[in-house]
């Protein structure tokens, strides 16, 4: 209670906001763009998306999309996955990662990242039916990979670049990003340098 | 921060769906919304997540935009907002911070303790007080501005001011600010 109010500003404003790369500014208007274009491509109407409408639209679809998932998925998901890529002891291990995690948190868990050190989470702040079955994604670029545990809806990342994750009515994993989508249904079909692994937890569990 | 005639321009052809326009708009603000992000964050993955959706919400809303406040203002409104909502999903938490601990090793070495240090504090803070001590000490907005922004009343933001300085002042009693000066 001594520090004096001009004093305490100086020290907030000594706060830096780490710079990024001149070409993260060059890029970044164009992945907002791309998202802008997603999301308009996506809607049903195929109305062109006009400002002031586009918004609503865009959640409803996100809406449209994770309920359907979440109908679909569980009833597909569960009858056929697929373990593509994966060894019989990573898809062992894994769910049992899942199984541990998921008794702690119930409904709560949206994203598992698994690495050699240990499991980050993140968590919902409510309870809630997840969207799917849990899926196990694996992405690898330039040489580093990152393994996740998650669902359908969620986003996960890789060097900077943001991946939709999404599971479909024929128990397909995708992985959508701004250079790539990607199908657990044709996977060989990478690109732009990935590596992608991908399959349904669900059928074992 | 009034508008030029250029970005006045950009607003109206992005309004019409100008995809190319809208880019420029964002290419002019992206820094400073970044910035307001990573302070309510503390984190680069977050902050440049909630630049997205503040970008994207903002198309969205752009035909209710009548220049009635800058368009900057307008955009730093909706950015305070999608960043207190961000932070009441108090579950990304852990996350944000365990991240937020990684990341400290990679700053710039230069300040780095200190900046660490104010950074962790404002942390800790409420949400709210966190945002009415980003938009009025860091972003330089006086209180009705940070009001505005915020959609509170004025006398709302000085007691949220009066609260954060004095639990920075305790979380930050044994920090000294170098050579006077930042």
């Amino acid at each position: 209670m001594n520090r004096r109010d001009d004093e305490l500003n100086e020290l907030l404003r000594a706060v830096r906001v780490p710079e990024r790369a001149p070409e993260y500014w060059e890029k970044f208007p164009q992945t907002v763009v791309r998202q802008l274009r997603r999301a308009e491509a996506g809607e049903a109407a195929g109305s062109r998306g006009s400002p002031g409408r586009s918004g609503g639209h865009l959640w409803a679809w996100g809406l449209g999309l994770a309920t359907a998932c979440l109908v679909l998925g569980f009833f597909a998901g569960f009858r056929r996955g697929h373990s593509l890529g994966f060894s019989a002891a990573e898809l062992a291990q894994s769910r049992k990662i899942y199984h541990e995690l998921a008794g702690l948190f119930p409904d709560q868990l949206q994203t598992v990242l698994l690495d050699g050190r240990g499991s980050q989470l993140v968590l919902a702040s409510d309870a809630q039916p997840p969207a799917s079955v849990p899926l196990l994604v694996q992405i690898c670029h330039d040489g580093i990979c990152r393994r996740f545990i998650t669902f359908s809806g969620q986003r996960v990342a890789l060097n900077g670049e943001t991946f939709e994750i999404l599971f479909d009515a024929r128990g397909n994993v995708l992985v959508v990003g701004d250079r790539l989508a990607w199908s657990s249904g044709e996977p060989r079909k990478a690109a732009a340098g990935y590596r992608i692994r991908a399959t349904a937890l669900g059928e074992a569990l | 921060m009034a508008d030029t005639d250029e970005e006045l321009g950009w607003v109206r052809d992005s309004q019409t769906g100008d995809h190319a326009a809208f880019a420029r708009l964002v290419s002019r603000h992206q820094r400073m919304i970044h910035a307001l992000a990573y302070r309510m964050t503390g984190s680069l993955a977050e902050a440049e997540d909630l630049a997205q959706e503040t970008f994207i919400a903002a198309w969205g809303q752009l035909g209710g935009f009548r220049g009635d406040a800058s368009f900057s203002s307008w955009l730093y409104r909706i950015a305070a907002n999608r960043c207190l909502n961000w932070r009441s999903r108090a579950a990304r938490r852990n996350t944000v911070h365990q991240a937020w601990s990684e990341q400290r090793e990679t700053l710039a070495p230069d300040g780095a303790p200190l900046s660490q240090q104010v950074q962790e504090a404002m942390l800790k803070l409420d949400p709210a007080q966190r945002a009415a001590i980003v938009l009025t000490v860091c972003d330089g907005l006086n209180h009705a501005e940070a009001a505005r922004a915020l959609g509170c009343a004025e006398t709302t933001v000085s007691w949220r001011v009066f609260m954060a300085r004095r639990k920075l002042k305790k979380l930050l009693a044994s920090v000294r600010v170098r050579g006077g000066g930042a």
